[in-house]
């Protein structure tokens, strides 16, 4: 699958290396400012909506250190992408990592956009990013994931008014199997069983919006800070 | 009649289609001890279960106390005590703990002092923080006398007392029944099948056969009839028949024994020339004529 | 009044088998409280893992609340039997004792009498539930600390925060004491029926679990009569945690409950004033 789709790409790439050194440009320029960072300290906010699931939201902090590591600390429980929000740039901290090529322009909620195409030389989880970056800020706008096992991601970031490289809120979305766990399990004798519609999906897209605030870069954070308290 | 502690009237009971209890009258006066004498099953404890308020009457009428009916339990229940077949009481808990749970359904709180006293009453002071269980029959049968004696009653209903009990321990509870009346001055009604025990304990008595009340009257009056009914074996039942002819008594064959009526203290008498005729004698023995009407009326 | 309550407390308390409830659910307690402490984890892994594809959840899943949450959804189910086990005995154990004709000769009305066996089955119900809410919470409070809690339904996920979850649980444990006093009031009439101990306790128990294997039939073959089984009404202490709580659908279940219950003690009664005592 991996393979198909990379010689896929790459034969459309052909004859396209002025659009690949152009992508190349432009994230050389995204990557550019990613290496300004290398820790990060913020306010978080966070907002569920995942089907089958009824969670409120809840704020915190959260925490991220290159090369990998990231934390949300809140004082109950959250939802999370399985995959670091910030993986999505960290691929791109070495131009050896991956091969891009531009797939022309579209627009993330109303912003012009270059549409890069990212796709990964190492043999990791990661199978094909694809980013919209803004053509005037260069920053990351929407970034999709196709990952060996979670399957295809989502993140669409918002920037508040400036220059700032890290947005001001992140919407993560993915599709996932709907939840479903035997009475004998989970002890909810009660519950009226939901029978499942003819040709109905059985996957259900779910969300988590980050609104991030009081952003700190760079303020030197202790590994320490991203182990569980009391692991 | 202001003496009558309890007036009963045509009681009836039927389970089902059995009937158990066939319009009994009865009167107990008194400061007396009352006997309710049957043999098993003769719906004794039927009776006294109704007297109680334990099973409801089919039919009837009883009066407690000169003015109060059944229907007014609330009334009669404080003023009586009672032990309704075994005593039976709660094995895992002291004989102490058990007279206090039965004073917790008086309405009127009994004093530690009286539940103390009936422990002294009853001869078992020192035992009172056992646990019943380890309680021999006659321990539980005084104590069930203790639990109808806590609320100083005025009428005590005692469903064969003496039942399983040993030699010593029917003699001492005679003596207590016979003090509860004498000492204390309480109304007691004691069912029996045994005739010797009403007689040695009650003033009057009450025979009741198949749910029938056959008889009812004082214990001397019944007693003071002093003809016995007199039975002698002997090797020679003619030689026998002929000397008691002589003392003038009329004896009838009934195959190896001679039987025939007569007087308690003409017994020795009888002997003597019964002796006299040389002939060897294997028993002579009597029964009072209570016990004979006893057993005739509640012969099968 | 209170003497007699007293006196019955004694009686009930003094007798090795009341302890036998209360003794199973500080050993079953300790008992789930040890095996998360050693394999939660695994426990939660599991139960999470068709939704662990995209997501992770974050943050002291296994906390004092989870704990109590399952020990009261495991033990929910056994309440009923330990409460009969007691409570099936009141009166019918006083007939099978003989002492039911002492208590009946003193003068005490039988609807008194009643009412102070069901006050005291009730005295049961509450002591097996405050036993178990302050056993569970507390000590799983103090293994697993406090966290939010995730109740895993049969068609999702509720996590319910922390600060939410104190009156929840007071709730489920009122809901609770409501469904135990059906259960208590349906062995006390068996009980009254009775003259022998073991009937009215395996007479609620059969009861319980016809009741409960008619409700897990979800056919439609017994819809009609799904509304009137009591047993349907008593797991209704789930829902208040949910979100959002059917406050309307949970309050009428505790109305059918407290119904049922009345008409439990109601049958009592009746049968118990007109009842001839033989034992």
């Amino acid at each position: 699958m991996r393979n198909l789709l990379l010689a896929t790409i790459t034969f459309l790439s052909i004859g396209q290396t002025a659009f690949s050194q152009d992508a190349n440009a432009i994230l050389d320029k995204v990557r550019s400012q990613f290496q300004t960072i290398q820790d990060l300290r913020c306010d978080v906010e966070m907002k569920f909506d995942i089907p089958g699931v009824a969670i409120d939201q809840i704020s915190g902090k959260m925490i991220y250190k290159k090369p990998d590591k990231f934390r949300v600390k809140t004082k109950g429980l959250i939802f999370l992408p399985k995959q670091n929000p910030f993986s999505q740039l960290e691929i791109l901290d070495d131009p050896k990592n991956y091969m891009a090529v531009a797939a022309g322009q579209a627009k993330s909620n109303g912003i012009p956009c270059h549409v890069i195409n990212v796709i990964p030389t190492n043999n990791g989880e990661l199978v094909l990013m694809k980013l919209l970056v803004g053509i005037q800020d260069g920053r990351i706008h929407e970034s999709e994931l196709t990952l060996k096992r979670e399957g295809t991601v989502q993140y669409f970031n918002k920037y508040a008014s400036g220059t700032d490289f890290i947005p001001t809120s992140m919407e993560f979305k993915a599709d996932f199997k709907r939840f479903k766990m035997p009475k004998a399990i989970s002890g909810d004798f009660n519950s009226t069983p939901v029978r499942e519609e003819e040709g109905q999906s059985k996957y259900e897209t779910g969300r988590v919006l980050m609104t991030i605030s009081n952003l700190d870069i760079n303020g030197k954070i202790a590994d320490a800070e991203f182990e569980e308290e009391g692991s | 009649m202001s003496n009558q502690i309890l007036k009963v009237e045509g009681l009836e009971k039927f389970y089902g289609k059995f009937h158990a209890l066939k319009g009994v009258d009865m009167e107990v006066n008194a400061g007396e001890i009352f006997g309710l004498l049957g043999p098993n099953g003769a719906g004794k404890t039927t009776m006294l279960r109704m007297l109680v308020g334990l099973i409801s009457p089919s039919n009837g009428s009883v009066t407690y106390f000169g003015n109060l009916q059944l229907n007014e339990l609330g009334k009669v229940l404080p003023r009586i005590g009672c032990i309704i077949e075994e005593p039976k009481f709660y094995p895992y808990l002291s004989g102490l703990t058990n007279l206090k749970v039965a004073r917790s359904y008086f309405p009127n709180k009994i004093p530690d002092q009286r539940v103390h006293e009936m422990i002294e009453l009853v001869g078992l002071k020192g035992r009172e923080n056992d646990r019943v269980s380890t309680y021999s029959q006659g321990m539980r049968q005084r104590l069930g006398i203790a639990q109808a004696m806590l609320n100083n009653p005025d009428l005590i209903f005692l469903d064969e007392p003496t039942n399983g009990l040993d030699p010593k321990g029917i003699i001492e509870l005679r003596q207590l029944i016979i003090r509860l009346k004498e000492e204390f001055g309480k109304t007691v009604i004691i069912s029996s099948h045994i005739l010797s025990e009403i007689e040695e304990m009650a003033d009057s008595m009450a025979i009741i056969n198949k749910g029938v009340c056959v008889s009812q009257g004082s214990v001397a009056e019944l007693l003071a009839k002093n003809t016995v009914t007199v039975s002698v074996e002997t090797d020679d039942q003619d030689a026998a028949q002929t000397a008691l002819a002589a003392l003038n008594y009329t004896a009838k064959k009934d195959q190896q024994t001679l039987v025939f009526q007569s007087e308690l203290d003409e017994i020795p008498r009888i002997v003597e020339k019964l002796m006299s005729t040389g002939r060897k004698i294997y028993r002579l023995d009597h029964k009072r004529k209570l016990e004979d009407y006893f057993l005739k009326l509640t012969a099968a | 009044m209170i003497r007699i309550l007293q006196a019955e407390i004694i009686k009930a308390f003094a007798r090795p088998r009341s302890y036998i409830g209360l003794a199973s659910i500080v050993a079953l307690v300790v008992l789930i409280d040890t095996s998360f402490y050693f394999t939660g984890k695994e426990y939660i892994d599991l139960l999470f893992q068709s939704f662990d594809q995209v997501f992770s959840l974050e943050g002291n899943i296994i906390n004092g609340n989870l704990i109590t949450f399952i020990i009261l959804q495991t033990l929910i189910i056994q309440l009923p039997l330990l409460v009969a086990l007691v409570t099936g005995d009141l009166i019918s154990g006083e007939s099978a004792l003989g002492t039911l004709r002492y208590a009946l000769t003193k003068p005490i009305s039988r609807f008194k009498f009643i009412t102070y066996k069901w006050i005291t089955a009730m005295l049961y119900v509450l002591a097996i539930l405050i036993l178990l809410g302050v056993f569970a919470y507390l000590l799983s409070l103090v293994i697993f600390g406090l966290g939010d809690l995730l109740v895993l339904n049969a068609d999702g996920l509720v996590v319910i925060r922390s600060a939410e979850l104190f009156w929840r649980f007071m709730a489920a444990f009122v809901f609770a004491f409501i469904s135990l006093t059906t259960v208590a009031s349906l062995s006390l009439m068996f009980s009254a029926f009775s003259d022998n101990s073991i009937g009215p306790i395996v007479l609620t128990m059969v009861v319980i679990i016809v009741f409960t294997v008619i409700s897990s039939f979800e056919m439609s073959f017994f819809d009609p009569v799904m509304p009137l089984l009591f047993t349907n009404h008593m797991h209704l202490w789930r829902r208040l945690f949910s979100d959002p709580i059917p406050m309307t659908e949970i309050m009428q279940s505790a109305g059918v409950l407290l119904l049922h219950s009345a008409v439990f003690f109601g049958i009592t009664q009746y049968h118990f004033n007109r009842k001839d005592i033989f034992q």
